[in-house]
């Protein structure tokens, strides 16, 4: 289902959201803030949640922000953004906030089965085993010319990092990134179990765009 | 990252033929990669009710080898294709 955080970035997406950016020099940055203290970002409603800043030669998806410091998930190589995360710029350097919002291609999974409901922010008990097969992982995006949907399909490979197998996979999520909006979450029927290295699971949300 | 093109003979939702697009990210595995496309639960009979594509067409030549070899379809897009779309 889409939900409510989803359907508020669906909207930020498609129409932009605040047509005016900003931009201006960084006066502080770290790998999850990027500050101007001479800036006034704003605040109102959900602020800059779900926008890019981009700083130097990579970029952030902003989760929240004040009226001087942006918080990010993390900084990404446009060139590889499903890599590893892009070393942190250097203070001072030219940043700019544009409009739309950040893509989503990341799939989580959980063991958690409880109902997936509108009001969900966050993807209850994601497998987040350092080094395992079964986190948060880049999809690969499919689209046919002309169709009025596309996917999102992850394939999970149990390698020798993951604990507690065998694991029931109950729910998957779709979100932007490393500390990632959600936008999508799915009850997974029937559940998948994983036991044992080198199992894998693949899974494919389909989105109707009309 | 391997950006696949697959020549859909008989896509879902749209008439004709048409061209399905698949960008997958550079740390799948050559497994996950054609798990990810053709399974079941992988993308392809979510856009094709066709068993196989037409062709194949990748930036990333050892996944259109293996694509090709996978599913029997051959690697380019026959000009004729083109024209029937």
């Amino acid at each position: 289902m889409l939900v409510n955080s989803g359907r508020d970035k669906n909207a930020l997406q498609v129409a932009g959201g605040t047509q005016a950016g900003f931009k201006g020099t960084t006066t502080g940055i770290t790998a999850t803030t990027v500050t101007d203290s001479g800036a006034a970002f704003t605040t109102a409603g959900t602020g800059l949640k779900g926008k890019i800043v981009v700083v130097d030669n990579a970029y952030g998806v902003i989760t929240s922000n004040t009226a001087t410091v942006l918080t990010i998930d993390r900084f990404y190589d446009p060139t590889n953004p499903t890599g590893t995360a892009a070393t942190t710029p250097t203070s001072p350097k030219t940043y700019v906030v544009l409009g739309g919002s950040a893509p989503v291609f990341y799939t989580a999974i959980t063991t958690d089965t409880a109902t997936p409901t509108g009001t969900d922010t966050a993807l209850a008990s994601e497998i987040t085993t350092a080094g395992g097969g079964l986190i948060r992982k880049a999809s690969t995006y499919a689209h046919t010319a002309g169709a009025n949907t596309y996917t999102l399909t992850t394939t999970y490979t149990v390698n020798g990092s993951d604990t507690g197998l065998p694991v029931t996979i109950a729910k998957m999520g779709n979100l932007t990134g490393g500390a990632g909006l959600l936008f999508h979450e799915s009850a997974i029927a029937p559940t998948a179990v994983l036991s044992a290295i080198g199992d894998q699971l693949t899974l494919t949300q389909t989105v109707t765009i009309s | 990252m391997p950006v696949v093109q697959l020549g859909n003979p008989n896509p879902i939702g749209v008439e004709g033929k048409s061209v399905t697009t698949a960008n997958i990210p550079d740390v799948y595995t050559m497994s996950e990669r054609l798990r990810t496309l053709f399974h079941d639960d992988g993308l392809w009979p979510q856009h094709s009710l066709a068993s196989a594509p037409d062709w194949v067409e990748c930036d990333d030549d050892a996944t259109a080898e293996a694509i090709s070899e996978s599913t029997g379809c051959p690697i380019g897009c026959p000009e004729d294709w083109r024209e029937a779309s």
